[in-house]
């Protein structure tokens, strides 16, 4: 079975890259453009790892990873966050809120890709995660 | 007849009467000589007025009697009261006129008046001296010194005495008392004002503080907006930027198609660009931060040698298209350096950078690494071109921010001016210094120094306690793997530094030492030695594989770390060697071990 992932950014180009690049490594894509959709996405479609970024209209990505973290079925799907933003105060900031990764942009596809199987990989030891 | 009677009674009264008026005329002058109020009398005589001064020889000692602060008064031998000054009056509480006359012993209260006569008895043989308790018409005491002498005269002789209040002697140390009060209320006045002008002056100071506070507050908020405004633009300038590299690289991964070699070649020199450009948004936040002393760096125990020639692999391909050979000179057996490998790659590749623009082609540039020879606590390395060089004016000015070389205006590419900036920024967090050496004329010749790493120093404190020579020590060693390879430097750094914090809490600061990260071929360990056994050692393992185990971000981030321990031989130490000699021979027994590759 496909793993799905809900890739949470507004700029579209960017979404299309990793469109690209995910698909091609056999993942079965969601995409949410606000804070808001990306709540209402995830709950609906179950994703099995969320790629977030952290600048979005309608709220921002510390706002979804509070709400995600208090919703029981959601509550342990990883989230790799993919930011411009200067890791030095955002990353820990990330970390707290409930990421389980900041990657900077521009990044290397290898990062994001090996940092996707890694995150599956532990998730699948707790096969609650998964629906 | 009865009228001859009635006449004489009637003038008998005028007389009586007139009588009576000079009577009380005369008993007036009397209590005003007494008083000390008359000076004359003017008395009508058979040749008219005659003036009479009472100005007598005696005047002097009468003032005197009256002035002195002591009663004084003169008895006749039975202690008949014949004269009395005004402060003897005032002793007793009598005035003078009813004294006159009355017996001095009748003045005591009734048990001092046997004493009191047996003082006057014994003056009349000279001189007696008593203490007397007098009693007031108003029923109040007073306590006296009397001092009683005999007035040989003829027919019979007089007593003077002299009395001294006692209780006025008790009066004066309350006065005196009062006094002190009175000054210390002065004081306590004083002291107020003064502690308010303290506190005024205090109120002036914290003011001026204020001001000074106000105005680092501006300046802060000033920086804080410069910042901001940069870590904006910065933001801003990736995310574009990060879509053109995600794409270059989808394509020459061929996830668009297949592409031809000249294809490739183009998406190489685009993603090279982009990757400049990269570099150009990293410097300007890197310049800020250099500007507030954000600019961070984390130090490990490195061979500088490596770091060289790392960077020096990146370059080949860009020094290849000008034709320029690249040449290495690193001395043998350098010592590990105590730098953060990445940061000491940037200020390389900036050096290099700048060396390959300033060059012409078919010329070669050469990095040296050695020994500092005037300081061989230092490696100094230098990266010398055979370009246009610098002008000796410029010597300096070319480590300062925006500076622009003016023949750089030549060079076929400019930068932001930051990098130089930034490398001396770096070198001096590390404590060493960079230069350019101004008496080469046929090219350039950049040098850094950065610390030798020192065993000894990081040591010194648990020495200087005595816990490493009374017990054995242990060698824990945390090897950082990743699954796969590094994906980036920026990646391995966060991972090392996240290792290092954990590692830190797992410790005891005063007795365990955690060495920096030590990064050899292309491994990590962190080394920690502690003052404990191999038991010991074995509750610090489990507590960093604990805690490890809890870093979920370094597992996704495919980061694990391998434990072991270790217990060396130790050459003994003895207790009277000194604290250099201690530490230079742990030093040295931990520098070799630190060479090993560990297990």
């Amino acid at each position: 079975m496909q793993n799905r992932i809900l890739i949470v950014e507004d700029d579209l180009d960017m979404v299309r890259a990793m469109a690209v690049r995910l698909k091609s490594q056999g993942y079965s894509l969601v995409v949410a453009k606000d804070a808001i959709s990306a709540i209402s996405v995830a709950r609906k479609e179950k994703p099995d790892l969320i790629v977030l970024d952290l600048g979005l209209p309608a709220g921002d990505g510390f706002m979804v990873m509070k709400r995600l973290k208090a919703l029981p079925d959601l509550m342990l799907v990883p989230i790799i966050v993919v930011s411009a933003r200067n890791p030095k105060f955002n990353e820990p900031l990330a970390l707290q809120a409930g990421a389980d990764l900041f990657l900077q942009k521009p990044f290397e596809a290898a990062e994001l890709l090996g940092a996707i199987q890694n995150a599956l990989r532990l998730s699948g030891a707790r096969p609650e995660a998964r629906k | 007849m009865r009228s001859v009677k009635n006449q004489a009674n009637r003038e008998l009264h005028a007389k009586l009467d007139r009588a009576q008026a000079r009577l009380l005329d005369l008993e007036a002058a009397m209590k005003a000589i007494r008083g000390g109020e008359v000076d004359s009398i003017m008395v009508d005589g058979p040749q008219g007025s005659e003036i009479f001064t009472l100005q007598s020889p005696e005047e002097p000692y009468r003032m005197m009697l009256e002035r002195m602060n002591e009663g004084a008064a003169s008895l006749n031998a039975d202690g008949t009261i014949l004269f009395c000054n005004m402060r003897f009056a005032a002793i007793v509480g009598q005035p003078p006129e009813k004294l006159v006359g009355s017996p001095v012993t009748a003045l005591a209260t009734p048990t001092a008046r046997e004493h009191f006569q047996q003082l006057l008895l014994e003056s009349l043989q000279g001189e007696a001296r008593g203490e007397l308790q007098f009693v007031r018409t108003d029923g109040t005491l007073a306590l006296v010194l009397a001092s009683l002498s005999v007035v040989p005269a003829e027919p019979v002789c007089g007593l003077c005495m002299v009395a001294t209040e006692l209780s006025q002697r008790e009066n004066e140390v309350e006065q005196l008392e009062s006094l002190n009060a009175h000054l210390e209320k002065r004081v306590r006045g004083r002291t107020l004002e003064l502690q308010s002008a303290n506190e005024q002056l205090k109120q002036q100071f914290e003011k001026g503080e204020q001001t000074n506070r106000a105005l680092e507050q501006s300046r802060n908020e000033q920086i804080r907006l410069k910042d901001e405004f940069l870590s904006h633009v910065s933001h801003e300038l990736r995310s574009p930027l990060s879509v053109v590299h995600q794409f270059v690289s989808i394509l020459l991964d061929g996830l668009g198609g297949a592409i031809n070699a000249d294809q490739k070649e183009y998406l190489e020199i685009a993603m090279r660009n982009a990757n400049q450009l990269k570099g150009m948004i990293d410097d300007l936040l890197e310049a800020s931060r250099a500007d507030t002393c954000k600019l961070r760096i984390m130090q490990s125990m490195i061979s500088i040698g490596e770091v060289i020639q790392q960077t020096m692999r990146s370059f080949r391909a860009t020094y290849a298209a000008k034709v320029i050979s690249l040449k290495a000179e690193i001395a043998d057996d350098l010592p590990l350096v105590y730098a953060d490998p990445a940061r000491i790659g940037q200020v390389l590749t900036n050096l290099l950078d700048n060396a390959a623009k300033f060059s012409p082609s078919q010329s070669s540039i050469t990095v040296r690494a050695h020994v500092l020879e005037e300081d061989p606590a230092f490696v100094r390395v230098s990266v010398a071109d055979c370009g246009c060089g610098i002008v000796p004016e410029e010597s300096d000015r070319i480590f300062e921010r925006l500076y622009q070389a003016k023949n750089s205006l030549q060079a076929s590419r400019r930068g932001l001016g930051l990098g130089l900036y930034i490398c001396k920024e770096l070198i001096s967090q590390h404590g060493g210094r960079i230069w350019n050496d101004d008496k080469r004329k046929d090219g350039c010749t950049l040098s850094f120094t950065v610390p030798v790493f020192s065993v000894g120093k990081m040591i010194a404190p648990i020495i200087r306690q005595g816990t490493l020579i009374d017990s054995s020590f242990t060698l824990v060693t945390v090897e950082v793997l990743h699954s796969e390879a590094w994906p980036s430097d920026s990646q391995r750094e966060r991972a090392l530094s996240r290792v290092h914090d954990v590692l830190g809490r797992c410790i005891l600061p005063d007795l365990d030492v955690l060495l920096p990260c030590q990064q050899q071929s292309a491994r990590n360990f962190f080394w920690i030695v502690a003052c404990t056994d191999q038991k010991g050692a074995e509750v610090i393992v489990k507590r960093m594989r604990e805690q490890l185990s809890l870093c979920k971000d370094l597992q996704l981030a495919g980061v694990s770390c391998s434990v072991s321990t270790k217990t060396p031989h130790l050459d003994a130490i003895e207790n009277d060697w000194s604290f250099e000699r201690q530490v230079q021979s742990v030093a040295s027994c931990l520098g070799k071990l630190l060479k090993v590759e560990p297990v």
